[in-house]
């Protein structure tokens, strides 16, 4: 099980609309509903533009969480979008040697732990592009990602964690059930195709 | 596992502004009347969606400016309903004249106020400065330190405004409360009603049989005296505060004080803060207790009224305290809330505890617990006298 006593950190680097923030969200949710964790989620504000490199967060833990600083070492970091890897050092940045990063690239597992310069057991690659214009129709690579992530923390019922998620895109998406259908095959799609 | 508190809770993760909504649509207040603004548009944009809805039957009144947002909802409680609003920096400031008048009229409008710098250089994250720059304009002044708390605080805050004739100002960080979804108790619909009540106004202008002038001219013989009983309604505002508290914690099982303590009653070294970064301390006390130190925490909850007389109980037995202020007041001389606590020791006849004022975070600049570490550190440097220079504003995190 990948989450301990202490607080678990995840990283989510994306652009602005790729749904980086949504995504945090989501996850946080499902963490509450499915395993019954202490959770925050929450997304760093800079220019708010289409395009531009974003970032969100989240805390895990079987503990209240009383913190409110940012993060800066996280256990997890998920790459939504390949083209941030041309300026990896923010991507990165605060990464340990037990930090596990999750990336949606059509390159393998080797060539990224090259580029990066990181252990290769440390990454995870996913084809969320590939994924999310099957599942989808269009090119929003967060459900897959988020569905990759689930895989990876481990220990996570993906049944429940669709429930989760449908009943929170219920929400927005009232009366656009192939909206939501095509996330939930999405998540379900990168959580069993994801792989080191 | 994660379980209410309450009987009649439930369990949800929701940010500091989807809670603020939730919590006023319980309130289901007669009129509301915002204007949008970054970090707070979110509690004004979720609610006007439940008016459309028709989930409430506030009625929401869509203004041009802040300053129309403050003065609408002002005659709607001077008219005789229950009136809310909310806002946030720049917003606050351009209320700012409308403030007086409300607690001058003595009404009891609630304001969810979410923090932010202020300009310039233009800037939209959290800190104190909105707010701290209110804090003598008559209004209760209430912070939230996680998103858990921004609800408890609204709902408790109706009872708190109808009972002491007062506005009141309930505020959370900006984008660190505001835009971070927690883990969070909330209770069911009839038991906030429940507890808020009807609102039956004393009296009210739209009551015909019962006609009365409200804000007249007010000249040298009696505008001293009216600005003193808003002194007084406020000085006396923190009994009432204590015994809605009380009420409320028999109702929901959730605690609440003027200010909380944390590890303080056997500490020798103290910190003093407001909002958000109350949490990091506390884990840093967690930290610092298991190596021995004595060290302990007291967060603000109400800063108006500042709960003087309570608080001076709590701190005398202190060896060396550390205020932080997330607001440079740009005095020359101390922040607000280390000159309230100093005064407050002072004035009881307390000159003991060595006290030192930190200026951190403006502009949502990060604290972490390092931080916190290296202020305990600090004090107590200050504590065994190696340590001289406690007498100046010191600031945390600034590049110089």
């Amino acid at each position: 099980m990948a989450i301990n006593d202490t607080i678990t950190e995840i990283r989510w680097h994306g652009r602005g609309g790729q749904g980086a923030k949504t995504a945090s969200l989501l996850f946080a949710e499902i963490m509450l509903r499915t395993g019954n964790y202490y959770v925050q989620a929450f997304p760093e504000y800079g220019p708010e533009r289409m395009g531009a490199p974003v970032q969100a967060f989240n805390r895990i833990s079987r503990q209240v969480i009383t913190i409110h600083s940012s993060i800066t070492s996280p256990d997890y970091i998920v790459v939504l979008d390949p083209s941030l890897l041309e300026d990896y050092n923010i991507i990165i940045n605060g990464f340990t040697i037990n930090s596990k990063i999750i990336i949606n690239t059509s390159l393998s597992v080797t060539d990224i732990a090259l580029k990066l310069n990181i252990n290769k057991n440390n990454v995870y690659v996913v084809n969320a592009r590939e994924i999310s214009l099957k599942t989808i129709g269009k090119y929003i690579p967060n459900a897959p990602m988020l569905g990759a992530l689930l895989k990876i923390i481990g220990n996570i019922n993906l049944n429940q964690a669709l429930n989760s998620v449908e009943k929170k895109l219920l929400e927005k998406f009232r009366n656009k059930t192939e909206v939501i259908h095509g996330n939930l095959n999405a998540i379900s799609s990168a959580f069993n195709e994801v792989s080191r | 596992m994660i379980k209410p508190i309450s009987s009649r809770g439930t369990i949800v993760a929701k940010t500091g502004n989807e809670i603020a909504a939730e919590a006023m649509r319980q309130i289901e207040p007669d009129v509301v009347a915002a204007y949008p603004i970054t970090p707070a548009t979110e509690i004004v944009q979720i609610f006007s969606q439940f008016v459309s809805d028709g989930i409430v039957k506030t009625k929401y009144i869509a203004v041009e400016s802040e300053h129309s947002a403050m003065s609408a909802t002002i005659a709607a409680s001077a008219a005789g309903v229950r009136a809310m609003t909310g806002t946030s920096s720049q917003g606050l400031c351009f209320m700012w004249e409308m403030l007086y008048i409300a607690s001058g009229l003595r009404l009891p409008i609630v304001m969810v106020e979410v923090n932010r710098a202020i300009a310039a250089p233009i800037n939209i994250h959290g800190d104190h400065s909105d707010t701290m720059g209110a804090r003598d304009s008559g209004w209760i002044q209430i912070y939230s330190e996680n998103v858990q708390e921004v609800y408890d605080n609204i709902i408790q805050a109706i009872n708190i405004a109808e009972k002491t004739q007062l506005p009141v100002l309930v505020a959370m960080d900006g984008f660190i409360i505001s835009h971070c979804m927690e883990i969070a108790e909330i209770y069911n619909d009839n038991a906030v009603k429940l507890f808020i009540g009807e609102y039956k106004p004393t009296r009210y202008l739209l009551d015909i049989k019962h006609p009365y002038t409200l804000g007249s001219l007010d000249l040298q013989d009696y505008y001293f005296e009216h600005r003193y009983q808003v002194a007084q309604a406020m000085s006396h505002a923190n009994k009432t505060i204590l015994q809605i508290a009380n009420d409320f914690n028999n109702i929901f099982g959730h605690e609440y004080h003027l200010y909380e303590k944390y590890k303080l009653d056997d500490a020798e070294l103290g910190i003093i803060i407001i909002g958000s970064a109350a949490g990091i301390v506390k884990m840093a006390i967690n930290e610092l207790r298991s190596k021995n130190l004595k060290v302990g925490l007291l967060k603000v909850r109400v800063y108006r009224p500042f709960p003087r007389e309570y608080i001076i109980k709590d701190l005398a037995h202190i060896k060396a305290i550390a205020v932080l202020d997330r607001v440079d007041s740009c005095s020359g001389a101390f922040a607000p809330l280390y000159s309230d606590v100093v005064s407050a020791l002072y004035s009881e006849g307390i000159t003991t505890p060595k006290v030192i004022n930190y200026i951190y975070g403006l502009g949502g600049r990060d604290i972490n617990i390092e931080h916190i570490k290296s202020i305990y550190n600090t004090l107590n440097k200050i504590l065994l006298d190696k340590e001289e220079q406690y007498n100046k504003i010191n600031y945390i995190n600034l590049r110089k």
